[in-house]
């Protein structure tokens, strides 16, 4: 054997050293992503919020409600009012009018009759007009029965009411919570409930008063983006 | 094609700690604390097996006039003092809610209907004034907190049933807060 033979034989075997380094090396590289296995086995927390599947835009509102807190008379309302949607989570409810009937309750009856309390002792809400922000922070996703799901928000409102009571026309600051069911892209249902803080002016009223109102309302949604 | 995802939190063997408020009577607020167990044997249907309330009343204005300008007797008004009952609920809503499109909060609906015996006070307390039993029926939601705790709130009202003579049906609404401890809950 020569010593180009030899010199081409340790080329050879080195070049084959060489080659089962590199085999060697590309088995070893699996065993990287063992790394990040541990990293999938605790991803730590994520959460994906989803796009919001109903927008609202121009809203116009039919509402039923109740005055419920008073003692001596139950209020029964019909309002519209129309709000203005200028993003996902913030609008105005530009305007909303209500006109109110009040059932006596039995207590009342009871004070008249047997106590001889006077009618025009009891001041009563005739009817009422008001302006609201709305915030919309909550915006979720309900299964029903794990068969069906059902979009909604849910709200926030606050803004100023004028009342006209038998006696006196009396501003308040209402604040409340709101809810709403979409049906679909036009129609959703709203509920609200509002505590307005009425302030004694006129008709001999001296004490902060309180009028809870619940309304619940057909809300007709036009314009809005797809 | 609608794809409903499983539900991210059960409940099993609930343990409720609780404050509530009677506030329909127009002569007086009740105050209350209560203890409750629930079992939850599906996803939709519990039985909150028995709660037991304790309540404070607190006189309203209309009452004191009442008394004052009127001379209406203390007597003549009718105050619960405690309360027990058991409830079966039913569970259909679960949902998931985002906050300002950022966090994500887990919750259910249901409908509770039960029964509950109230202890008024009474001048005469014969068995047939002093306690009555009610017929209840409301609604509750729940937060999930964590899969160990969530907050709850129930609304209900209690029909009461006359046992006395010159006793009418009555209303008790009770709102109750409360703050649910699972235990054995599985995955």
């Amino acid at each position: 054997m020569t010593i180009s033979d030899l010199h081409a034989l340790a080329l050879a075997r080195g070049r084959t050293d060489v080659l089962r380094a590199l085999i060697g090396l590309c088995l070893l590289v699996p065993t990287l992503a063992a790394a990040q296995l541990e990293d999938l086995d605790n991803p730590g927390s994520v959460a994906a919020i989803q796009e919001r599947a109903f927008r609202m835009r121009h809203e116009l509102d039919l509402s039923v409600g109740v005055l419920p807190i008073d003692a001596f008379y139950v209020g029964l309302f019909a309002q519209v009012s129309y709000t203005a949607h200028f993003s996902d989570t913030v609008a105005w409810q530009i305007g909303r009018a209500a006109y109110n009937y009040a059932a006596r309750t039995g207590l009342r009856e009871n004070l008249e009759r047997k106590f001889g309390v006077l009618p025009t002792a009891f001041e009563e809400v005739q009817f009422f007009l008001g302006s609201d922000l709305i915030w919309t922070p909550f915006h979720g996703k309900l299964s029903v029965m794990n068969r069906s799901v059902v979009h909604g928000e849910l709200f926030l409102i606050l803004g100023g009411t004028l009342f006209k009571f038998t006696n006196a026309f009396r501003p308040a600051v209402n604040v409340g919570l709101g809810g709403r069911v979409v049906l679909s892209q036009n129609v959703s249902f709203r509920l609200d409930l509002t505590d307005n803080v009425v302030v004694p002016v006129g008709g001999g009223s001296i004490t902060l008063t309180n009028v809870l109102a619940t309304t619940l309302s057909l809300a007709i949604n036009f314009g809005a983006p797809e | 094609m609608t794809a409903v995802q499983e539900r991210a939190y059960r409940m099993m063997h609930e343990i409720d700690v609780s404050v509530g408020v009677l506030p329909l009577d127009p002569f007086s607020k009740g105050l209350y604390a209560q203890g409750s167990y629930t079992a939850h044997f599906t996803d939709f249907f519990a039985w909150q097996v028995a709660r037991g309330g304790y309540a404070y009343t607190v006189k309203t204005s209309l009452r004191s006039q009442l008394e004052r300008d009127f001379g209406v007797l203390p007597p003549a008004f009718e105050e619960i003092q405690f309360f027990v009952g058991s409830d079966a609920l039913f569970k259909p809503f679960y949902g998931k809610l985002s906050v300002v499109d950022k966090w994500d909060l887990h919750f259910e609906v249901f409908f509770i209907v039960g029964v509950t015996v109230f202890k008024f006070n009474v001048p005469d307390v014969a068995l047939g004034r002093a306690f009555r039993p009610g017929v209840n029926l409301g609604l509750g939601g729940r937060l999930f907190l964590s899969k160990v705790l969530s907050l709850r709130l129930d609304v209900t009202d209690n029909v009461v049933i006359p046992l006395g003579a010159g006793q009418n049906i009555s209303n008790v609404m009770a709102m109750t807060l409360s703050l649910g401890i699972n235990i054995g809950a599985t995955e």
